[in-house]
């Protein structure tokens, strides 16, 4: 187990920073998951930690040591790639040998422990076969028992479900989790996949145009973020323009384009304050109610198994609703809407 | 009615088996210039050199068949030395060509200011014909050479290198012409190997000259393998260069042939040398096929 920090870590390709400025930190034994859009630098921020790219400036440390100097080689750390980038020319047991011998392991202990990590990950009796006779699926975990056998202060995942049909991925991803609670090692995962961020992780770290935007628990990012983007790429979110028109203590008053809404908010809001409110879908009820109650009209009702996605428009502003169910309004139907009283409030220059 | 459809059946039958064999004349017609270029340019010379190696087939004679012209190859020792000669040019020049290549070849795989006018530089050998590369080897390191002239001015000797019994000059003209054209084909394979690949084994442990030697080579082996037979086989049937740099014994195999051939007029003992030489080189050929399975099909 160990600690990861990263300190103002830059990396610059020509006029573009991947990554500019980046601090954060995994601690031990935690299970922190780099979220982003492609481009945003997760990938970058990953490389770097593993040593596979320099960067510009700043400093990564793994247990307070700076470590940014070490080639990749001499890093305690293994990578789970998107590709799995197992090597082709050899077995499953080479493959996963292959760590070991390079640390000079013991022939005998090196067996036990190839061993050991095939049937972690279910593979026993196929470390026989060539990469290329496996599925997709036992790929993955492959190269997952070659990053954990040689015991790694950090394991880094770069998106190592996303090639792999849903069903498949979703079962990989409590695995996955199972297996880094088992272990209990400092894992830093990037993904661009919201609800696999959402299952696996301790805390995720959101990032965006090459900077980390928010840090925090799922439930904070989720139902409390803090930035704009947060709150748009993680799932669906109703973001409202609004204007502090008063209130105290706690509870505020807010101007928006779909009426006054009252708002409950922990921070310390001003009169004239802009602010963005983020509503989830799921916490908009059909329905009439004593306070943030709207009237719209159902512009798209579509039934997605679970539940049933409304576009609802009030005023001139399209709200997406969602309700458990089959579809029980109709287009063109006017409903009673009632926003929640706590939505999360954003406020961002 | 049972009587009734096999009747019908050759009625429908007769146009669809005309189209057959219509289609089998067009099939043959689009197979015919490349079956008809190898047949003519190939096949017919191959045989017709062979023919005259068992003494079948030589213009002016009348043919009787024997295996005297192999016999005298393999008794003689002037023939003998030369197969084994040609043979000692090829693996020495294919060995050599190879180590530098591969180990170049890598390098250019790694950015670095410059590399792009390396990468142009280095294949400048490709288009310099082997006689004009013999000839600047030459003026190099010949016994009255620029090197041998530099190194006598201070006082040193300088090493027999061409004229010399183990034909160090042919080698090093081969060398010089072939890396470029090994590392033509090499760093092309080996800039097919996923980049992930290499980043996984230096991720799990192994310094540069381990992911070189465990995953890089391995994963060029179609390119390695193809490289040194083509490279094998064009040295060890040279005539030119061998002719130039050469000691008076052992002669390469090809300048023996031209001797018997243009000097003696015996082709049919010239013929069973051309055979031993491509019978020599089918071997190889051969064996390539056997102990490199799948020619690249790791990398996919």
């Amino acid at each position: 187990m160990a600690q990861v920090e990263l300190r103002g870590v830059t990396k610059v390709y020509g006029a573009t920073a991947a990554v500019q400025d980046v601090h954060l930190e995994a601690r031990d034994g935690e299970f922190l998951t780099i979220l982003g859009p492609s481009g945003c630098g997760k990938t970058t921020t990953l490389r770097i930690i593993a040593g596979l790219l320099d960067p510009d400036g700043g400093e990564v440390l793994l247990d307070g040591r700076p470590v940014h100097h070490l080639p990749a080689h001499r890093r305690e750390t293994a990578m789970v790639f998107q590709s799995y980038a197992l090597f082709p020319h050899m077995t499953v047991e080479e493959n996963v040998a292959f760590g070991l011998r390079m640390r000079r392991v013991p022939e005998e202990e090196r067996r036990v422990r190839v061993e050991e990590a095939l049937r972690m990950v279910e593979l026993s009796g196929l470390g026989g076969r060539y990469p290329r006779a496996l599925s997709g699926g036992q790929q993955q975990r492959v190269a997952v028992a070659r990053a954990v056998v040689t015991r790694p202060k950090v394991l880094l995942f770069d998106e190592p479900l996303s090639n792999l049909d849903a069903k498949l991925r979703e079962r990989l991803r409590l695995e996955l989790r199972a297996l880094q609670q088992r272990l209990r090692v400092t894992t830093i995962y990037v993904t661009h996949d919201q609800a696999e961020a959402l299952v696996l992780s301790d805390r995720i770290v959101v990032m965006h145009r090459g900077r980390v935007v928010e840090v925090g628990t799922p439930q904070d990012v989720y139902r409390r973020p803090r930035a704009r983007v947060t709150a748009e790429f993680l799932g669906v979110a109703n973001l409202i323009p609004a204007t502090v028109a008063g209130g105290e203590g706690a509870r505020y008053v807010a101007d928006t384009a779909i009426g006054r809404l009252e708002v409950a908010c922990a921070d310390r809001l001003a009169q004239g304050d802009a602010v963005t409110l983020s509503f989830r879908p799921e916490d908009i009820r059909i329905g009439p109610g004593p306070v943030n109650c709207l009237s719209g009209a159902v512009q798209q009702a579509a039934y997605l198994g679970s539940i049933t996605d409304y576009v609802i428009r009030v005023n001139d502003v399209l709200l997406r609703v969602q309700e458990p169910g089959e579809p029980a309004r109709g287009v063109g139907e006017t409903v009673s809407l009632v926003l929640p009283a706590a939505p999360a409030v954003i406020r961002e220059p | 009615m049972a009587q009734a459809v096999p009747a019908r059946v050759p009625l429908l039958d007769r146009p669809r088996r005309a189209a057959r064999r219509r289609d089998r004349w067009v099939d043959l017609g689009l197979l015919l210039p490349g079956v008809g270029f190898l047949g003519l340019f190939l096949v017919v010379p191959l045989a017709q050199v062979f023919l005259r190696s068992v003494g079948l087939a030589v213009i002016g004679q009348a043919g009787r068949f024997t295996w005297d012209y192999y016999r005298q190859f393999w008794a003689e020792a002037q023939y003998r030395d030369g197969f084994f000669f040609s043979l000692w040019l090829g693996v020495a020049s294919t060995v050599l060509s190879l180590g530098i290549a591969l180990v170049f070849s890598a390098l250019m795989q790694v950015r670095f200011p410059g590399r792009l006018l390396i990468s142009v530089l280095y294949k400048i050998p490709l288009v310099v014909p082997s006689l004009v590369a013999a000839f600047l080897i030459l003026s190099l390191i010949a016994p009255g050479g620029i090197l041998a002239r530099l190194v006598f001015h201070w006082g040193w000797s300088w090493p027999q290198l061409v004229y010399d019994r183990w034909g160090w000059g042919i080698i090093l003209v081969q060398v010089w012409h072939n890396v470029p054209f090994m590392m033509v084909i090499i760093s092309a394979v080996m800039a097919g190997i996923p980049q992930d690949v290499i980043d996984a084994a230096r991720n799990l442990g192994a310094p540069p000259w381990e992911v070189f030697r465990r995953v890089t080579v391995p994963l060029s082996m179609s390119g390695i393998s193809a490289a040194a037979l083509l490279v094998f086989i064009q040295v060890f049937g040279a005539f030119a260069v061998p002719s130039l740099l050469e000691s008076a014994y052992p002669l390469a195999l090809p300048v023996i042939m031209q001797t018997e051939m243009m000097d003696r007029a015996n082709w049919a003992l010239a013929s069973a040398l051309g055979s031993v030489l491509t019978i020599a080189s089918g071997i190889v050929l051969v064996l390539y096929y056997r102990l490199v399975p799948g020619r690249g099909a790791v990398v996919r």
